[in-house]
């Protein structure tokens, strides 16, 4: 079975030193130092310490979801090939999007993960149109984000019904505009180049599951201080003239969600603990984070080419900004 | 990251994780129900941890081969990093992106911020008593010595919507104390609701006035017997009903801390 890998030198063909366990261990004794210092007692100051139980309830809660999620996605880098997806799709152009879209719910897998195996798809001769929707819907729709958006928001069950009808709306609607107007030649040069062969399932299974683990969780920890932040630093007030207007609300959420970057299995709970914003707007951050945020639009730069991203993002987030929209306005 | 770094700080995630679950920190931050979950990542990530162990050093082994060149599997996301990287001028080559190191940030911040649930702070930063407007409130249950056993969020909820309900009816309700800067004769007592942990916390406050009796310290728990005074304060923000003190006792932080 063949395998999506990238290179892995730096243009100038050298291998840099990556980070290795001395490093890990120094980070430990310094912590360690630190706990010492201050009598075992750690900081106590009451802003510090709300600090750092909202930023560790935020990562607990989430770190299950995150772990079954790169764990069923390592399992289809390793053992599902993504020429079975290609053989059910269907000749027809429009039915391919719709059908690539709908499998987004049975192929779970992290958003960093979904771009390789879209891009693996188009270089296996799927339509360009369907291996996009299908890279929009699979981290927005699978059962695991779908099991942690209805956890994280237990008074408001429609809000999970809401994120799969507008991603889903969201992944279809691009893949038909791409069908119309895309431009895809060079595209599909690109992704055939960036497919390679590798070795065996087991060592697949690790390596994407531990990839995705530190790519995501990486994320995670970065938008789980954020959001401990906004709850601690920044006063009431402000949020709230934020929150209380519809537009700059719905603006906001969908900046914040294009700038943190969080993966979709984690990012409910941080919509959770934007307790000011309305359902709507925080709907809004769920569909346009799995579909662009700063991380996606570096990975499809690096499959797709600088071209294609620069078109492809700012065309899924006005498409998922309605999407959310609408879908909130009826259902929320 | 390298493989052994990767590894080892797998192997300390996961450890920190079944240790909350264990000794019960994680009530602090998460649900009850978490816990099954928690436990079963946990020993995922122990599992992953071995293999990328076990993998570093059959990668040595093989690094000692004449022409050996790569040092095992190359993760499919590494683009983004090269990408980034190259850019940025922030290079990242190694087995895993160096990303990953902030997976310890939260082990770090335990280590130095005792776990300890959400409390004044919490309390007084975050909008009070957001009492849902659809509540329905059944009929009063029998009093048990004397006073009628209510959970603190509800206490507030009868009082803002159901006044009636209440009235005359001692009620015990445990909560923690947050002092009035401005009141040396009463206190808020007060509790956290979580929907799905502590990041969505909404704190539910009812001021007690304690009639002579000593406001116990900031963060204390404490079981009041109290009554509705039918007195609701309102600043336009927050409605916090008012309640005469019967009787209090000082108590342990309950296991659970938050109401869910």
């Amino acid at each position: 079975m063949t395998k999506l890998d990238v290179e892995r030198l730096t243009p100038a063909g050298r291998l840099r030193r990556p980070i290795g366990v001395e490093w890990l261990a120094a980070v430990v004794v310094v912590l360690l130092g630190a706990r010492f210092l201050t009598g075992g007692v750690g900081f106590t100051d009451a802003a510090i310490s709300t600090w750092g139980t909202l930023f560790v309830a935020l990562n607990v809660q989430a770190l299950p979801f995150l772990v079954f999620g790169v764990t069923i996605s390592g399992i289809i880098a390793a053992w599902l090939p993504a020429e079975a997806l290609a053989r059910v799709l269907p000749r027809n152009r429009a039915g391919a999007v719709a059908v690539a879209s709908g499998a987004g719910v049975l192929l779970p897998g992290c958003e960093c993960g979904s771009v390789p195996i879209s891009g693996r798809l188009v270089a296996r001769g799927v339509q360009p149109a369907a291996a996009l929707a299908f890279m929009l819907a699979a981290p927005a729709i699978n059962p695991v984000v779908l099991v942690a958006t209805w956890v994280a928001f237990p008074g408001s069950p429609m809000m999970a019904v809401a994120r799969f009808v507008a991603s889903l709306a969201t992944a279809m609607a691009v893949g038909w505009l791409w069908l119309r107007r895309g431009a895809t030649d060079a595209l599909v040069e690109r992704a055939r180049a960036r497919v390679q062969d590798r070795e065996t399932p087991m060592a697949t299974f690790v390596a994407t599951a531990t990839h995705d683990l530190l790519h995501a969780g990486g994320y995670l920890v970065v938008g789980a201080a954020m959001a401990a932040t906004i709850q601690v630093a920044v006063p009431r007030a402000a949020v709230d003239v934020v929150a209380d207007n519809p537009v700059l609300a719905v603006v906001a959420m969908a900046s914040l969600a294009i700038l943190l970057s969080i993966c979709s299995e984690a990012d409910a709970f941080v919509a959770a603990s934007l307790t000011q914003f309305s359902l709507t707007s925080r709907l809004v951050f769920l569909v346009v984070g799995p579909a662009v945020d700063l991380k996606l639009v570096a990975l499809q730069t690096g499959f797709f080419g600088r071209e294609f991203a620069t078109r492809f993002a700012p065309a899924a987030t006005i498409v998922a900004i309605i999407a959310a929209v609408v879908t909130g306005g009826i259902l929320l | 990251m390298t493989k052994e770094a990767i590894g080892a700080a797998l192997l300390l995630l996961g450890a920190v994780v079944v240790r909350l679950v264990v000794t019960g920190e994680y009530l602090s931050f998460v649900k009850q129900s978490l816990a099954i979950p928690l436990l079963l990542s946990a020993a995922l990530l122990l599992v992953l941890g071995g293999l990328e162990l076990r993998a570093s050093m059959q990668a040595s082994k093989h690094d000692d081969e004449p022409g050996a060149q790569d040092t095992g599997a190359t993760p499919v996301a590494d683009a983004f990093d090269q990408q980034v990287g190259d850019h940025a001028g922030h290079h990242h080559v190694g087995d895993g992106p160096r990303m990953g190191i902030l997976l310890l940030a939260p082990v770090g911040v335990l280590m130095l911020v005792p776990a300890v649930p959400l409390g004044a702070f919490a309390a007084d930063n975050g909008a009070a008593n957001r009492v849902p407007e659809m509540s329905v409130y059944e009929e009063l249950p029998a009093p048990t010595d004397g006073a009628v056993e209510m959970l603190l969020p509800e206490v507030v909820g009868r009082a803002v919507i159901e006044p009636e309900s209440i009235q005359d009816t001692p009620l015990r309700a445990v909560g923690f104390v947050v002092v009035d800067e401005d009141r040396s004769d009463a206190y808020l007592l007060s509790r956290f609701t979580v929907g799905c942990c502590a990041v969505d916390a909404v704190p539910f406050q009812l001021l007690v006035v304690t009639g002579g009796a000593p406001v116990p310290e900031q963060e204390q728990w404490v079981e009041a017997v109290i009554r509705f005074t039918g007195e609701v304060l309102d600043d336009g923000q927050e409605q916090v009903p008012v309640f005469e003190l019967v009787g209090q006792e000082l108590i342990a932080a309950p296991e659970v801390p938050y109401v869910y």
